[in-house]
């Protein structure tokens, strides 16, 4: 039991030593760290309110008063920006930790029960596949009605294929090992060899999963609020900042009111890249 | 060979006909009576009861479920779309008018993409751990992280305010009647489009190449006294393309579902801006139609990717051939 733990804790140690050389990774890391920082502490760091609407204060450019200026309607920009985050960065993670959470329980009943089920839900899997994700998204958009709630079910409800496949994948390539057998003969339930057993092996990519697809749920929630169909517009998000943004006039005149969410938007996407591709190599037994 | 595209195509008409059920049902779902959506409320408000009762009868909507599925399937095949809620005009004539354009934007996206991602993927390769390979690199990272929205965006004000080489939007403007006319309000959507797509390519195309060019084959081209060039492309590149053509493959729905975001930044009259709209406007059969649409192209398109690779490399026919029967 001891010389496992020694051996569990220094291949960790390994991983960790892994991770902190890659220097992408720490920057994405840093990058995140810093940007949920700033939307989670916004009330400290900026006191104006981020939905008042102030006509005399309209589109005023970038001063020491509105550090990036006012939108056309007088509320300011850089309030927007950090409150906008906390909404956008909440539908990410919540998204990615909902989908994953179906995707982990499919992909483990399909991967060991396999059979008719296994089948089953693979087709099922592949359909919603076949779909382009954003027109179905669009389509249970157009069933479901807007808002945050509606935007992580519709998320979560697509999701789900992509940590299905590997879970599954790494289930059924473990299932018929000796330490499953010897759960099974000690008389461990199914349930129990699936989640505690067979599970915590697929662990790394699924980590992996969850970080690059919060990236890929805030581009979507940007995408869709763009386009007027995710939040609320009354809501600020890093999406809807821009959508308030979209006319020539203000494109051209007032580049800040796009270009600043535009740059949030792309630098969190940008961390969860480089730390999603870190951990994947911390993750790859190859490396 | 013939054994092999059959197979393929035998596997897309049970999910066409799946597509449609849920397309079908989708429609069945949407909210409110569709008799009121389909006649104006002048009209509904003026109807008895009993009219209302026979207008129902008269467009099959109290038939049962399968009765109604089979008659509106029939009328698919047929090109009968029916009607949108919104504008009452037929939804084989609105779609007409927009699949062209789609058509066209993502062919165009799909070019720009597999010409510039798989040439700079394979430069990348050959010159590893150079200056332009960590260029490619950053200009990959930059291309999936920006939302293809922002880059639209950066183009318009870039390239149509600013230099006023392209239109801001549109597809035509009056008196533009040819294709080469068209061509000027096609390039900055179809390149954006396709930003993404030459991101992934590349970052493919540069690991499939580098895994080829490790291999026994390259070395033994090479000892034999092969010109670089020909070591590279011939036995290099044409080797590496394989696993690409899967990543394509599977990355075409992904190019379609990106046309609904950068037709909306670009004024583009396509499929996507369609779909956009008419969500907006709850016209959720246009809605679904058009999804049925997208779909079944994308199944025909990611076929037609299939046949080319089989083409290309005659392991995949016969791989297959063996596999299927």
């Amino acid at each position: 039991m001891a010389g496992n733990k020694v051996v569990k804790s220094s291949l960790m140690r390994r991983n960790h030593q892994k991770f902190l050389s890659n220097k992408l990774a720490i920057l994405g890391l840093g990058i995140i760290l810093v940007l949920v920082f700033l939307s989670a502490f916004a009330p400290l760091i900026c006191r104006y309110d981020p939905v008042y609407i102030d006509v005399t204060q309209r589109l005023q450019q970038p001063s020491l008063d509105h550090l990036l200026g006012t939108d056309n309607v007088g509320r300011d920009l850089f309030a927007r920006l950090l409150y906008g985050g906390r909404v956008s960065i909440f539908i990410g993670i919540v998204s990615a930790l909902a989908s994953s959470a179906v995707g982990i329980i499919l992909g483990s009943v399909s991967g060991y029960i396999g059979g008719k089920v296994d089948s089953v839900i693979l087709y099922i899997s592949e359909i919603f596949m076949s779909f382009p994700s954003m027109i179905l998204i669009l389509v249970l958009v157009g069933f479901m009605g807007q808002g945050i709630m509606n935007l992580i079910i519709i998320f979560s409800l697509i999701g789900w294929p992509g940590t299905h496949r590997i879970v599954r994948s790494r289930i059924l390539s473990l299932r018929e090992e000796l330490f499953v057998e010897s759960c099974r003969a000690s008389g461990i339930k199914g349930t129990s060899i699936m989640f505690n057993h067979l599970l915590p092996n697929a662990l790394g990519p699924v980590i992996v999963g969850i970080t690059l697809s919060t990236g890929g749920y805030v581009l979507a929630e940007a995408g869709l609020s763009f386009l007027g169909l995710g939040v609320e517009a009354s809501v600020p998000t890093w999406g809807n900042i821009i959508n308030a943004a979209r006319n020539l006039r203000i494109m051209q005149n007032y580049p800040t009111l796009w270009i600043a969410p535009g740059v949030a938007i792309s630098l969190f996407s940008l961390g969860i890249n480089f730390l999603g591709d870190g951990l994947r190599d911390v993750f790859d037994p190859e490396q | 060979m013939l054994k092999y595209y059959g197979t393929r195509f035998s596997l897309l008409i049970p999910k066409l006909i799946l597509i449609s059920i849920i397309i079908f049902i989708g429609i069945q779902l949407s909210p409110g009576d569709p008799i009121t959506s389909t006649i104006s409320p002048e009209v509904y408000a003026k109807l008895s009861p009993v009219q209302l009762e026979d207008l129902r009868d008269k467009l099959g909507l109290n038939d049962s479920m399968v009765h109604q599925y089979l008659r509106w399937f029939s009328g698919i095949l047929r090109g009968d779309f029916g009607y949108s809620l919104v504008t009452g005009g037929k939804i084989s004539k609105i779609i007409a008018n927009r699949l062209p354009a789609t058509f066209e934007l993502a062919l165009f996206a799909l070019l720009f993409a597999t010409v510039f991602g798989l040439s700079f993927g394979a430069l990348s390769a050959i010159k590893k751990n150079t200056v332009i390979d960590y260029a490619n690199t950053v200009f990959g990272m930059i291309g999936i992280s920006v939302p293809p929205f922002f880059f639209g965006l950066f183009a318009i004000l870039i390239f149509s305010i600013h230099l006023k080489w392209f239109p801001t939007g549109g597809r035509m403007g009056y008196g533009d009647i040819t294709f080469f006319d068209r061509l000027k309000y096609l390039v900055l959507p179809a390149f954006v489009l396709g930003i993404s797509l030459i991101a992934t390519l590349m970052r493919f195309t540069r690991g499939s190449m580098l895994d080829v060019l490790s291999k026994d084959y390259i070395k033994v081209a090479r000892s034999k006294g092969l010109s670089e060039p020909k070591v590279n492309l011939k036995h290099g590149f044409r080797n590496a393309l394989i696993p690409i053509m899967v990543v394509l493959v599977m990355r075409i729905p992904m190019l379609v579902g990106g046309t609904v975001i950068i037709e909306s930044v670009f004024n583009y009259p396509g499929m996507g801006s369609l779909m956009v709209s008419s969500i907006s406007g709850s016209d959720m059969p246009v809605v679904m139609i058009s999804t049925f649409v997208m779909t079944s192209s994308i199944l025909v398109a990611s076929f037609l990717v299939d046949v080319f690779a089989a083409i290309i490399d005659p392991r995949i026919r016969f791989g297959a051939g063996e596999g299927a029967g």
